[in-house]
């Protein structure tokens, strides 16, 4: 097997309260997309695949800049989901 | 900021409590952990602990032992097999598990193995997760749910947390009125107090109500001073305007100290800090987007640090914008908005109202350096509440 790249998942507001997940690494395949990444935590049951099943609700930023679902994830990526909170 | 951040002093004292009520509390010491994890060789599946030398395809084994999770091993006989479970230890021996579906009972006690296994299949070697001395959580963590498991996976039944914060709001002058009172002329209601309690109460810190201060110095100083002595923080809105006649400002130069800040940001004028007795001070503006603009900016992460948290800066994203903004501000400005389904930042309309729904109806602050115009496609940082907030 290909050596894995290393990245570290942060989650925000409602999705940390519901996985009680704050922050987590992640060895993940070379190539993975964000959308890879987020169907897979989705499979891990329904704390996660509620808040990131629609990717229109819950974004992705990788080193602090929004991307797109199919952005490539490389190794030392900080990627965060972080839910639309309206009103603070 | 960073001179308002060295202002939070030492960290506060510590407390031992127990871990499993830890949820949201901020660790004073580093854990190490004080054991393995696992503390042994355990089966990762059901199935039987082998020596992998022992198994080709079609090998016949006796099953010598079965070994639920939560028993005692015995060392593995040669040329045998051992019934394991999940999470049941390995016997001394064995190096492997194969899983039930590869295998084959053939009814007088013995095994059939489908197929060879490599040494460590399918084994949870001890201190795989955790060895003895590892660092598990740092000091200055803000304690998860999956951290309150992961201190009962080492067996901590108490930690040692900081205490928590108490924190009093008061809220300022003569033409504030309650919710459930009647309005006068000139009154309006005190919608910052409860708002303000709400953002520190959401943080987890003890919140003190100080009630509303009226236009008055001999009793301002006082209730100032009785605030000081009971608690670590002090939070006011309103009041401390430059060159306003103003009873706050002259209470705390009067019962401590006071400096007054022209931030440069917008909204956020006017911002102070100083201490009155033992409680360090501060002050946000009377306008209350002005206000909830300062408390998530400056005052929140002021009160992580002098919690104990390591990590206070407020995090943010870069983002595209989706409007053109010639016009330029002398001030950092902060404007409410969110981001459309095409991930570009959308403003609020009302940016100069002084009215909460724009930040009700908004996802987030979005950042314009100062003097900047801002064109479509430029990229802000903008500060999502849900990252704000966290």
């Amino acid at each position: 097997m290909s050596a894995s790249i290393d990245v570290t998942l942060r989650l925000f507001a409602g999705l940390r309260e519901s996985t009680g997940v704050e922050q987590e690494r992640l060895a993940l395949p070379p190539g993975t997309q964000v959308a890879q990444v987020r169907s897979q935590l989705a499979d891990r049951g329904e704390a996660w695949s509620r808040g990131l099943r629609d990717a229109q609700r819950t974004r992705a930023a990788v080193n602090h800049q929004l991307v797109d679902e199919r952005h490539e994830l490389r190794t030392g990526d900080e990627l965060a989901f972080f839910p639309p909170v309206t009103g603070g | 900021m960073d001179w308002l951040l060295a202002q939070s002093g030492p960290p506060p004292q510590a407390q031992q409590i127990p871990a499993a009520a830890a949820l949201g509390r901020i660790l004073a010491k580093t854990i190490t952990s004080p054991l393995a994890v696992p503390a042994f060789d355990n089966a990762q599946m059901d199935g039987f602990a082998v020596r992998s030398s022992d198994i080709q395809p079609g090998a016949v084994l006796s099953v010598s032992q079965r070994i639920p999770a939560g028993a005692v091993a015995e060392p593995l006989l040669p040329q045998t097999a051992a019934r394991v479970f999940t999470g049941a230890p390995m016997p001394a021996g064995a190096d492997a598990v194969v899983m039930q579906e590869d295998t084959e009972a053939l009814g007088d006690g013995r095994v059939r193995f489908h197929q060879a296994v490599a040494s460590g299949q399918f084994v949870r070697p001890a201190g795989g997760d955790l060895q003895v001395g590892q660092v598990v959580l740092p000091a200055g963590r803000r304690l998860s749910a999956a951290d309150v498991g992961l201190l009962a996976s080492i067996g901590l039944a108490e930690v040692s947390v900081c205490t928590t914060l108490r924190v009093g709001v008061f809220s300022s002058g003569n033409e504030l009125r309650q919710p459930g009172e009647p309005l006068g002329e000139g009154q309006i209601y005190d919608s910052n107090r409860p708002m303000i309690m709400s953002l520190v109460r959401g943080m987890g810190l003890a919140v003190e109500d100080l009630g509303s201060l009226p236009d008055c110095l001999e009793t301002t100083r006082r209730r100032l001073s009785e605030g000081g002595q009971q608690c670590d923080v002090l939070l006011t809105c309103g009041g401390v305007s430059v060159g306003e006649e103003d009873h706050i400002k002259s209470a705390v130069t009067a019962e401590g100290t006071l400096d007054l800040w022209k931030i440069a940001i917008k909204p956020g004028k006017p911002f102070a800090f100083g201490r009155v007795g033992r409680a360090a001070f501060l002050g946000m503006p009377g306008n209350p987007v002005s206000a909830w603009v300062t408390f998530v900016l400056l005052v929140r992460p002021f009160l992580l640090k002098a919690s104990g948290q390591a990590d206070v800066s407020p995090r943010a994203v870069w983002v595209p914008a989706a409007f053109d903004k010639p016009t330029t501000d002398a001030r950092q400005e902060f404007l409410r908005a969110s981001i459309d389904s095409s991930g570009h930042a959308v403003l609020h309309p009302r940016q100069n109202s002084q009215i909460l729904s724009s930040i009700s109806e908004s996802e987030g602050l979005l950042e314009v350096p100062m003097n900047s115009p801002v064109a479509r496609g430029d990229r802000l940082r903008f500060f999502p509440f849900s990252m704000l907030l966290a």
